[in-house]
């Protein structure tokens, strides 16, 4: 059966987007190993900024799922959107070498408690962001070395892949 | 070449890791042996204090302190433990409630395990609602 592209492309952004809320829900017992900066950042050199839209089913089922408080709205509204920004803006070299994905994952994994605690920093002010921020540090390492491993691992491995399956094969990236 | 930059970035990460982690240990926050007295007051929801008692006690964090005196229950999470309950009053998780831990007034940034017992302070749980 023949489907237009458009339709196939919105399919697989849903996907994509159920992908992310299935992967953190099935790696949460491991502490901030997580393989959804992986998706997210090969999805976007794939789809483009079209990712946000799958970025954006993710965060509405976290919040249907886990409530939409403050800290949905700090971690999951700001902070996975800007990994998809990110990855749009450094393209280039990312899509060129698994080393620099992995970096880049790496980064904004040992990043992310410091993005959380600048995002509450208005709300509990410069002490209490600092001291959340430090006492987070060895998650943020956690996290760290778990999205640069898991890209070194599998990222030459799927972004092959996905690139191939993509509906927007042989069309411009837009 | 470009491997070559990647390499320096993947160094320049260890290094910042290293140096992070030298942060985390200088600030960590001491723990104490031997006797100390202490405060513990408890708030419910309504805001009504449901205890307020001085103890003396030789534990070395809160968590220990709260266990010792049969004052909470404890759920570990890959995180570590934390409060679900204070006096018999248990948070209730689907109505977004919290045990929130304050040392003489300010809040604690980081949970009952790593929190020392310091002789004098203050230590109020107060059940929150909404994340």
């Amino acid at each position: 059966m023949r489907t237009r592209p458009q339709t196939r492309l919105l399919v697989t952004l849903a996907l994509t987007g159920t992908l992310l809320f299935v992967l953190q829900i099935v790696l949460q017992s491991l502490p901030n190993v997580e393989g959804v900066s992986l998706l997210i950042i090969l999805s976007t050199l794939v789809f483009g900024l079209k990712t946000l839209y799958s970025v954006t089913l993710f965060v509405a089922l976290e919040g249907l799922f886990y409530g939409f408080d403050l800290w949905w709205f700090s971690g999951y509204c700001v902070l996975w959107p800007l990994l998809c920004l990110l990855t749009h803006w450094f393209r280039k070299p990312l899509m060129a070498n698994n080393l620099t994905r992995a970096v880049f994952s790496a980064v904004f994994g040992l990043c992310f408690g410091l993005g959380y605690a600048l995002l509450r920093l208005p709300l509990v002010g410069f002490y209490g962001a600092f001291s959340y921020w430090v006492a987070g540090i060895p998650f943020d390492l956690v996290h760290m070395a778990g999205n640069f491993v898991l890209m070194l691992l599998l990222g030459n491995r799927l972004l092959p892949l996905m690139k191939a399956h993509s509906p927007l094969a042989n069309k411009s990236n837009p | 070449m470009n491997n070559k930059k990647n390499l320096y970035a993947v160094l320049a990460l260890v290094l910042v890791a290293a140096a992070l982690m030298g942060v985390y240990w200088l600030t960590k926050p001491k723990t104490q042996a031997g006797a100390k007295t202490v405060t513990v007051t408890v708030f419910d929801a309504a805001g009504s204090n449901v205890f307020n008692q001085e103890l003396n006690t030789n534990a070395e964090t809160l968590g220990d302190l709260l266990e010792s005196e049969n004052l909470a229950g404890f759920q570990t999470s890959t995180y570590g433990r934390f409060i679900v309950s204070v006096t018999g009053i248990e948070a209730d998780s689907a109505a977004q409630q919290w045990w929130h831990i304050s040392i003489d007034g300010a809040e604690a940034a980081v949970g009952c395990d790593e929190l020392p017992v310091t002789d004098g302070a203050v230590y109020t749980l107060t059940l929150k609602t909404g994340y």
